[in-house]
């Protein structure tokens, strides 16, 4: 599970990252990337839904002030990337195309759209941040000791077959 | 309730994420070597290859708008790399003013045992 998390935490990161750049991709990318985004933020939160409901329900109790903090810049980066999302689809120009209907939305909701990206990716910095030491131990379990060991078995191959050749 | 949602979820990426991959190669087609006729909508989609549309609402959210194709994907690399360091940088320091607030509770800690 932790594997499967680590993947999609990484990915979702990667994803973000990319769509912050839509002068990068091209719009049409950039919009089905960030909807694609959406959905996967959706799996990521229900993936986290039992750490949600259970700091949520204890928030104004006793709680270590860490998990307080990680609660409240969550609550901020929900109601910002929900911003986000709204105003990418209101100003969207692929999404009404395909679909047959028109958004005559106003231009303030570019800027809003713009604000609430930069907003976004500083809240996103300080939920990796926030989570960095769980992140550094699955990477180091899941990503970086099995390459390591790849090699390390690799080297010791090559150490035993002299070996071999001298018996 | 939780794996119906799960599996909705999932569902829509895998659609969207193939809605995608079809605009991507959609592009790419467009983006084919053309000559002739097919050259100005070639020139017009290397204009649009990085998104750009002008700032058509006067906002000047697109400043940074009026670029041509090449140099337009390259501010994006340096944007992404911008945005890469940003998060590294914030990580860094949030890291550092952790492991430093933890050797202060520890420190307190055990200048409280003393005294006791």
């Amino acid at each position: 599970m932790n594997k499967t998390n680590l993947l999609i935490d990484l990915g979702i990161l990667s994803a973000f990252l990319v769509a912050t750049q839509p002068h990068l991709t091209g719009t049409s990318i950039h919009e089905w990337l960030s909807l694609a985004l959406t959905a996967t933020l959706i799996i990521h939160l229900l993936l986290h839904w039992d750490w949600i409901v259970n700091v949520g329900a204890q928030y104004f109790k006793k709680l270590l002030h860490v998990s307080r903090l990680k609660f409240f810049i969550d609550l901020l980066l929900l109601v910002s990337m929900t911003t986000l999302i709204l105003s990418g689809i209101l100003i969207s120009r692929t999404l009404p195309e395909l679909l047959g209907f028109q958004l005559n939305a106003a231009r303030s909701w570019k800027q809003i759209h713009s604000l609430s990206s930069d907003i976004s990716l500083l809240l996103v910095a300080l939920h990796f941040a926030l989570n960095w030491n769980w992140v550094a131990g699955m990477s180091n379990k899941y990503l970086i000791s099995p390459i390591r060991r790849l090699f390390t078995k690799k080297s010791d191959a090559d150490n035993a077959l002299p070996l071999k050749i001298n018996q | 309730m939780k794996t119906f949602f799960k599996l909705i979820s999932i569902l829509l990426a895998v659609t969207l994420l193939a809605a995608g991959l079809y605009q991507v190669f959609n592009n790419l087609n467009i983006n084919l070597p053309a000559g002739g006729e097919h050259q100005a909508a070639f020139n017009q989609n290397t204009n649009n290859a990085g998104g750009f549309n002008g700032d058509q609402d006067g906002s000047g959210f697109g400043q940074r708008e009026h670029k041509d194709g090449a140099s337009g994907a390259a501010f994006g690399w340096l944007g992404l790399l911008q945005n890469v360091a940003k998060v590294a940088a914030i990580t860094l320091g949030v890291v550092i003013m952790q492991k430093f607030f933890e050797k202060i509770s520890r420190n307190s800690t055990a200048a409280a045992v003393q005294i006791k």
